[in-house]
């Protein structure tokens, strides 16, 4: 494989938390030292940023069961044009990765449809049905990296403990959502007096610290590695807090769209802007912000989940949920750093470094051979998001129209170029 | 004699506070298996599970039991005992079951019955000798 000089670029290392201008040395699929590079093809970066690949555990691919709203091919595309280079698939398809034969069927599917590194998870208990544990050992063989039931929460908390002790037995990862199902079964927004004044039925955020109290306590009591999807509540953040501090070895992400929206956003009824869980109060948001710049949360991810116009199409309260954001993850994440809330290194540290670490990757980082997975950018060119011109197949992103800053120009996977401006 | 034990199983199944027992507790076959003189397996009693302790039996074999490649960590010498009945598949390879070098599983279960004989044996004397004296007669 042909070497690659990246020179001139503003290299944004995580890892070493600098931002500095330099030169980063492709050889063989790998970051090398800077010598013997005299056969290398040269790119000047042009002062641009140059930084790991984005590594996003939670996105939703929709095969098998639902490949018109996105394809491995499709999610591939959207992935590379928005710098991620490694995608932790759900298990919420139709049916759900809950056994090894169809773990080896997403394998196989995303293998020949992308360049992109896609790295499953597989359910936790089968169907997602939060009854019989699924066969975590043979599924954590056949290449899961993580166990979720995604949003669908175990509420027998027998059978969750004995999922957790079962899995604490592999060292495999469980992810859970954080939330009280009673509590949220039906709910479109975060009770509020907005959520009032519009009429739609509405979830305490109290309901994610209760999901996530339970979620602690039985992860002391199995010794499980766990870690919460999306904590999006600042109750929820201190209880965070507080376990991290007892030593548990647990984990948190949280999503752009809770960075960067509020329920506020919601508007008249804009259902892009129905996720879940809900978006939140801007107090709740401000609070995400400070704990991600705290290292707090360990993971930033787009929970990148596509919808048909038919699916969201609907009255707000029968209105799917989710939104793309494979594409729109690095921009929307600038409106961070731009408003100073955060700098590129600590970003990257939640969007490449800790995810891969979390799930035992050598990615995510420039140390000399670490896998040459880049993203080269530019942190300030503005432009206004069209939906349309999106990769995905599904469209919605709540950021359509918007004022934007930050474009990808180029990335590679193993050294490999897969996407340039 | 100077017995040491292991108790090896998934965390489900291993009773809890077990470690307090003078005995060593691990989900890890290998190790549990390494130069053990016995090996002495336990029929998963599905019977007696409310709910799901493990995934699958074909997982539960994968992982814990016991086949060639596993008691290869044991002393070359060392013998398998089960008390019966056995599931072949589950908790024991059917060849290992089988293998009169390494498996005294029909021995464990003759002796068995002499144990089991010479325990009511105890148990009626005994039970004889109490009614004897309570009541003074000679039953």
């Amino acid at each position: 494989m042909t070497a690659l000089l990246l020179q001139n670029a503003r290299i944004i290392d995580p890892e070493k938390g600098s931002d500095e201008i330099g030169t980063l040395a492709v050889r063989d699929g790998l970051i090398s030292g800077p010598t013997g590079m005299d056969d290398a093809q040269v790119i000047d970066c042009e002062g641009k940023c140059l930084a790991p690949g984005i590594v996003d555990i939670g996105v939703k691919v929709s095969e098998p069961g639902e490949r018109h709203k996105e394809s491995f091919g499709s999610a591939g595309l959207a992935a590379a044009a928005g710098g991620v280079t490694t995608i932790v698939t759900r298990p919420d398809t139709l049916p759900a990765i809950d056994t090894p034969e169809t773990l080896e069927f997403v394998r196989r599917r995303a293998n020949d449809a992308t360049d992109i590194r896609v790295l499953p998870m597989a359910a936790l208990t089968r169907g997602r049905e939060g009854r019989e544990m699924a066969e975590i050992g043979f599924l954590q063989e056949g290449g899961a990296v993580a166990f979720t039931d995604c949003d669908s929460v175990i509420t027998d908390n027998k059978g969750f403990s004995r999922c957790l002790a079962y899995a604490a037995s592999l060292g495999a990862l469980v992810i859970g959502h954080p939330q009280d199902p009673a509590l949220s079964a039906g709910a479109a927004a975060t009770s509020s007096s907005f959520a009032s004044l519009k009429g739609l039925p509405s979830v305490s955020p109290m309901a994610e610290r209760i999901g996530l109290d339970r979620d602690i306590a039985v992860a002391e009591m199995t010794g499980a590695r766990y870690h919460a999807d999306q904590v999006t509540t600042s109750r929820a953040l201190r209880r965070l807090e507080r376990a991290k501090d007892a030593g548990l070895d647990i984990s948190a992400g949280t999503s752009i769209h809770h960075l960067t929206l509020n329920e506020l956003d919601v508007g008249d009824y804009r259902t892009f802007f129905k996720v879940k869980p809900p978006l939140r109060s801007e107090d709740d948001r401000v609070s995400l912000v400070e704990a991600v710049s705290s290292g707090l949360i360990d993971v930033i991810s787009s929970m990148h989940t596509p919808q048909d116009e038919e699916s969201k199409r609907l009255p707000f309260a029968e209105a799917a949920s989710g939104a793309v954001g494979l594409e729109t993850m690095l921009s929307a994440m600038m409106r961070l750093v731009h408003s100073d809330q955060i700098d590129l290194p600590s970003l990257w540290r939640t969007m490449s470094l800790n995810p891969s670490k979390r799930l035992g990757l050598d990615t995510g980082r420039l140390a000399a051979g670490s896998p040459a997975d880049l993203v080269l950018f530019d942190p300030d060119v503005p432009y206004v998001m069209d939906r349309f011109k999106l990769n995905s197949k599904s469209k919605n992103t709540p950021f359509d129209e918007a004022r934007m800053q930050g474009k990808v120009l180029g990335t590679w996977v193993g050294g490999k170029r897969v996407y340039k401006a | 004699m100077e017995n040491r034990i292991r108790l090896v199983g998934p965390p489900t199944l291993i009773p809890s506070g077990a470690e307090s027992w003078g005995v060593e507790v691990t989900d890890d076959m290998a190790a549990g298996l390494k130069d053990a003189d016995v090996v002495m397996m336990l029929r998963l009693q599905k019977e007696r599970m409310d709910g799901a302790f493990i995934p699958s039996s074909r997982e539960y074999f994968h992982r814990f039991g016991l086949d060639a490649a596993k008691l290869e960590n044991a002393k070359p010498d060392a013998i398998v005992m089960h008390p019966g009945p056995m599931n072949r598949g589950v908790e024991i390879d059917g060849t290992i079951a089988d293998d009169i070098n390494r498996s005294v599983i029909q021995e464990q279960v003759e002796m068995g019955v002499a144990v089991r004989m010479a325990a009511m044996k105890l148990l009626v004397d005994r039970m004889r000798a109490e009614r004897a004296e309570t009541q003074g007669v000679i039953a």
